[in-house]
């Protein structure tokens, strides 16, 4: 009766990730991980990771716990978006932004950009973390990416101020 | 292509085999016609129609939340009766008794650990959504061969009615069934091997003296003479019933099944109960076995075609459809032409060790619930025991809320200690 939940896929050469070295222990979060369960807020509605990952494309999930980091990984979008571009193209790419900080009451992607008018941060879904420890427990990181695979597993993984390999899982994936 | 060929049809997928893993996949290919392009997708059952037996019952939260991405787990929800606990009866006279919470993983999951619901209502909900999506099953369609044409398609021969015809497809997937004609068709072999005994099967109601003691809608499992026996309650068209799974008597084996079985293992639980009205009784023998790769390029299999193992635990099913899961979008990607050469081979090298460690596990579990040796009669003793109860029952009964709440790399150290899978 197990719920399989325990199913990873680590060790599949479809699973990449950019991580920082960790002194001990070992990130909670992986490469090939389903993505961890969590309860989202948004202007909106309350949601979870489940329906953020819902659907036939690809997710691709920025993730921070400072306003620095979210410009910084805004400003990093365009790039990311180059780099999707064969996934966008065929399955499908959508971006969603998690937070785990306060956000103004009407608070969008934009606002958290310096260059306010960034197209690549105009549209994407931003999401407030409900619970912080339950975040950063089942993440680990505190700022970085994870591209998210159609069956919900994390394909790659990257941590904020990691030279990217987005590029390359792209083309493993692709061509 | 000759013109002999041009009249022959030409599809993306060829699904031969409508169960659950069949179904999904096709599900999943149909869903996906919206984007990059429409994917010609053909669903073959040799079956007359869906099968009205209620065969695998556990639809694991695993399988709720693929179900709830497709966008049908709400409709399973309802038909389906989630089950609070399990109840183990061990010991002389099945006077240990131990019972374990099996309702929600708070934190992990919003959907319950297990959900019962008769297959044939997993099947129909799958069914009416792949008809919604434009979809459909050609039911009986049997494929009788394949062979692989120098343009890098397949050429499958189907018969329906008496009437043979060919179809080309860019890939064939088997979701066929232990029996499955593709795996033949490969010349896989099914590595593993035959357990010792029969499964018994049975659907029927159970009266119980003095009412809900036991069979109070929550499941039971009783150690009895030789084996085990395990009673489920489920949720069918016209009222409630009861899903029996018991190991037969060594003299029993080869004989035709009865309540009469059902009735003596009721006899060893510590109740007075009658089981009546028997709705569908099936044998079992049990196997373990499993392909050495799930495909690559043309063809692929998926679900029972795959690998089959003791029901211990309820596995099967909820393991075919994560293949389907894996298998889809990739297979997607490479009709759609932007998936890379080695794309589609990830499947069997993401989903075989998945596969083989449900059988090993599950394995352990059918042999330590059953065997009269030293060695398992320890097991249980160890299960029974304090330590049993508190560290290794949760991981057996996966529903395991503390075990669940740890971090993955945690969690794997505690499931490599005692692999999970009842």
């Amino acid at each position: 009766m197990v719920s399989q939940l325990w199913v990873n896929y680590r060790a599949s050469s479809l699973s990449q990730e950019v991580l920082p070295w960790k002194p001990w222990g070992s990130w909670p979060l992986h490469a090939g991980d389903r993505l961890p369960f969590l309860t989202l807020a948004s202007t909106e509605k309350s949601t979870t990771t489940l329906d953020l990952k819902r659907g036939t494309s690809f997710v691709l999930v920025l993730f921070c716990s400072s306003e620095g980091a979210a410009d910084l990984l805004l400003s990093g979008l365009d790039a990311a978006r180059e780099a999707l571009e064969p996934i966008a193209a065929g399955p499908g790419l959508e971006v969603s932004m998690i937070v785990d900080f306060m956000l103004k009451a009407d608070a969008t992607a934009g606002d958290l950009c310096s260059h306010a008018s960034s197209p690549a941060a105009s549209a994407l879904s931003l999401f407030r973390v409900e619970d912080s420890a339950d975040f950063k427990q089942k993440f680990g990181l505190k700022d970085g990416i994870a591209l998210v695979r159609p069956d919900g597993y994390v394909g790659y993984l990257e941590a904020l101020g990691m030279k990217s390999q987005l590029s390359s899982y792209v083309r493993r994936l692709t061509k | 292509m000759s013109a002999e060929d041009e009249t022959k049809v030409v599809v993306d997928v060829l699904v031969a085999g409508a169960g659950p893993s069949g179904l999904l996949l096709a599900n999943e290919l149909v869903r996906r016609g919206a984007g990059a392009g429409r994917i010609k997708v053909r669903v073959v059952d040799a079956a007359l129609g869906p099968s009205e037996h209620s065969k695998a019952l556990a639809v694991q939260l695993n399988s709720l939340e693929i179900f709830h991405d497709l966008g049908v787990a709400a409709r399973a929800l309802s038909e389906g009766k989630s089950l609070a606990s399990n109840t183990v009866f061990a010991g002389k006279g099945c006077k240990q008794e131990l019972k374990i919470k099996l309702d929600s993983l708070p934190g992990q999951s919003p959907f319950p650990g297990i959900l019962v619901l008769p297959q044939s209502r997993t099947e129909k909900i799958l069914l009416d959504n792949l008809k919604s999506l434009g979809g459909n099953v050609e039911y009986g369609t049997e494929l009788m061969g394949f062979s692989n044409t120098k343009d890098g398609l397949v050429e499958c021969r189907l018969r329906a009615g008496g009437r043979e015809f060919t179809v080309l497809a860019r890939h064939l997937v088997g979701t066929d069934g232990a029996h499955s004609a593709v795996r033949h068709g490969l010349g896989m072999k099914f590595t593993g091997h035959k357990l010792e005994g029969e499964f018994l099967l049975a659907d029927c109601d159970i009266d119980e003296e003095g009412g809900g003691k036991i069979f109070d809608g929550t499941g039971a499992v009783g150690k009895i003479e030789g084996g085990m026996g395990g009673f489920f309650p489920y949720a069918r068209d016209g009222g409630a019933s009861w899903r029996a799974i018991i190991t037969r008597r060594e003299e029993d084996s080869g004989a035709q099944a009865s309540l009469a079985e059902v009735q003596r293992a009721l006899d060893f639980l510590p109740t007075k109960a009658t089981a009546r009205s028997p709705r569908w009784i099936s044998v079992f023998a049990l196997h373990s076995r499993q392909v050495e790769s799930y495909g690559s390029g043309t063809t692929f299999l998926a679900g029972d075609a795959a690998h089959i193992h003791s029901p211990a635990g309820g596995q099967g099913m909820n393991l075919g459809l994560a293949d389907s899961q894996n298998l889809a979008w990739k297979l997607a990607m490479a009709v759609q032409g932007c998936a890379s050469p080695g794309l589609l081979d990830t499947y069997s090298e993401e989903r075989h060790p998945v596969g083989r460690r449900i059988l090993t596990s599950t394995d352990a579990v059918f042999a330590g619930m059953t065997s009269p040796g030293v060695l398992s009669r320890a097991a249980r003793g160890i299960l029974f025991s304090s330590f049993g109860r508190k560290r290794i029952l949760p991981i057996l009964s996966a529903r395991a809320p503390k075990v669940s709440f740890l971090q993955p790399s945690q969690n794997k150290i505690a499931i490599d200690a005692f692999p999970p899978s009842t």
